[in-house]
């Protein structure tokens, strides 16, 4: 295995650290203090930090209602936080003014804005979310059409479509796809702005695990092949494990994340990962993880009591 | 026999069986003809009054048409603003609710006596009749839009027009067909009765003017063959309604995707 600079599988903090110094120089993503709190009083989210390194492929990892979602869609701008801030792409130089300096009172929030959509991001969800009156095509060029760049855009579609082999699909409605070839079409949309940061909540939950693990196998080479930021949440161990660089264990109630590693497996990853000992030692330190947190999360609420 | 054959072969053997039953009845019983007309003699006065019952036809479908075509237009952009805020249907709603649940008989006087010209009086009362599914089904179906597009859309950053024609429009077209294919028969329900309402003091041509005159005549082969234009329009019209929502819908509705399996 040979290791070089510009391998895509280079563990992702020495590149973080090659490409840029201070605080949050090599940082995509960049939480900071976000809580959540819902209306109805619900606390989805403890203040949580988190920074995502360019290049890596993180996995929030919890069982179901640990807010993984929730902190995603923050990610995203789709939720804002109730306290705190989200950053995508930080400049060192803005880091030098702290918005809870500012003396506005709703300086403490921050969601990312339009121009930071701009910059790349794309999402993709637990459902395939396609428009079912439009041809696969159709709905791949979504976002090249919302955006007004209508150039090129069958080229871009077309690539879109090859990555993820359903180029001859083009023309076909969703409906006569099957679930996991949705899926792809999902994927394509969300590559065809050539986007730096992917987030994908749970997309391969609903399908089966031939095909899930497929999926996984192509996720984590366009991963590789397009040096992509990706942030994934699932609640599949093994899945956390084959794909990420890094794993942020969370639990639940209120949502916290509780410890993280970091998977060193070089890419390209094959099946043979999936049985070796490494793989299954990382998946018993973070089942571990999870365990001990919610043990610790029963224990408190016992003393609560 | 193929399932498709029985879905018309059916239904076709009972309007048979009814009418040979009722024919027979008449002819056995010497039923007058000023009671009940035979359906061979309806036909025959169907023949005989053409000229007069066809031309009395398309004037009631006319009423028809337009009161429907101004019930969709109406009934869009009502429903387009309903959309717009909560606090805008909320407010207005009561009132759509309130024209439709008064009778039109009720309200058609007023109306024929507010609007000068007879054939616009008409096709303002069959257009009241036919507005609300219009309204209530397109504002359901604006509404209606799956979350997770909704997201997605927001994450792109598209702008209100672009999430009204790229998502909230079709997200409506199933909705807004099944609004319009109850429409479709209210607007002739609607044409007919304000013709009735309105008696001499409408356009005094329509199918229901051959009714109510061919009532006071005792001609009732001819009440009995303008009925029958009138259920014919009905059905033509619901067929016609059902024809665009399947050319419309035929590629991705679930509504329209059982036809074909």
């Amino acid at each position: 295995m040979s290791v070089s600079g510009t391998h895509p599988g280079l563990s992702a903090s020495l590149r973080a650290a090659a490409t840029g110094s201070g605080p949050t120089a090599g940082l995509a993503v960049d939480v900071r203090c976000a809580r959540k709190i819902y209306p109805n009083g619900l606390r989805a989210l403890e203040p949580i930090d988190l920074q995502v390194r360019r290049g890596d492929f993180a996995t929030l990892l919890g069982p179901s209602g640990c807010g993984k979602s929730t902190l995603l869609r923050m990610i995203g701008g789709l939720s804002s936080p109730t306290t705190g801030s989200v950053a995508l792409w930080p400049e060192p130089a803005a880091e030098a003014t702290d918005p809870r300096e500012s003396g506005d009172p709703g300086g403490d929030r921050r969601v990312p804005s339009a121009a930071d959509r701009k910059l790349g991001l794309a999402f993709v969800f637990q459902a395939p979310t396609l428009m079912p009156w439009a041809s696969v095509e159709r709905n791949v060029r979504l976002p090249l059409d919302l955006a007004g760049h209508e150039e090129r855009a069958p080229d871009k579609v077309a690539a879109a479509l090859d990555m993820v082999a359903l180029r001859e699909f083009a023309g076909v409605y969703p409906r006569e796809l099957s679930g996991g070839m949705q899926m792809r079409v999902s994927i394509a949309r969300a590559l065809v702005t050539e986007p730096r940061l992917l987030l994908m909540d749970e997309p391969f939950g609903a399908l089966d695990e031939i095909t899930r693990n497929r999926l996984d196998r192509e996720i984590r080479d366009l991963w590789a092949r397009r040096s992509l930021t990706v942030v994934f949440v699932t609640h599949s161990i093994y899945e956390a494990v084959f794909l990420s660089t890094r794993v942020l264990v969370m639990s639940s109630r209120p949502g916290r994340i509780v410890g993280e590693l970091e998977i060193g497996e070089p890419h390209p990853r094959t099946d043979a990962f999936r049985v070796s000992e490494r793989f299954a030692r990382s998946c018993k330190q973070l089942s571990d993880l999870l365990a001990s947190a919610s043990a610790d999360a029963v224990g408190a609420r016992t003393e609560a009591v | 026999m193929s399932s498709r054959a029985a879905r018309w072969l059916a239904p076709a053997a009972v309007g048979v069986a009814v009418l040979l039953l009722w024919e027979g009845l008449v002819q056995a019983f010497h039923v007058p003809f000023y009671l009940v007309p035979s359906p061979v003699l309806v036909l025959t006065t169907l023949v005989h009054d053409a000229a007069l019952l066809f031309s009395a036809l398309l004037v009631t479908l006319r009423i028809t048409a337009l009161a429907l075509l101004l019930a969709v237009a109406l009934g869009v952009s009502i429903a387009f603003v309903f959309v717009q805020s909560r606090a805008v249907e909320v407010s207005l709603f009561p009132y759509a609710v309130l024209v439709q649940v008064t009778p039109i008989v009720a309200i058609a006087p007023l109306i024929i006596i507010w609007v000068k010209d007879p054939l616009a009086a008409l096709v303002v009362c069959a257009t009241i009749v036919a507005i609300f599914p219009i309204i209530s089904n397109t504002t359901l179906g604006l509404r209606s839009v799956d979350p997770g597009l909704a997201d997605l859309f927001r994450l792109y950053g598209a702008r209100r027009w672009q999430v009204l024609i790229r998502l909230r429009i079709p997200s409506a077209l199933p909705y807004f067909f099944a609004g319009l294919r109850v429409s479709g028969g209210l607007a002739l329900i609607g044409a007919v009765v304000a013709e009735f309402v309105a008696g001499t003091g409408g356009t005094a041509s329509g199918l229901a003017y051959q009714i109510l005159q061919a009532g006071l005549q005792l001609n009732i082969p001819r009440l009995f063959a303008a009925l029958l234009l009138i259920m014919l329009a009905g059905v033509a019209i619901f067929l016609l309604v059902s024809l665009a929502a399947h050319f419309a819908l035929r590629h991705w509705h679930e509504s329209e995707l059982a036809l074909e399996r």
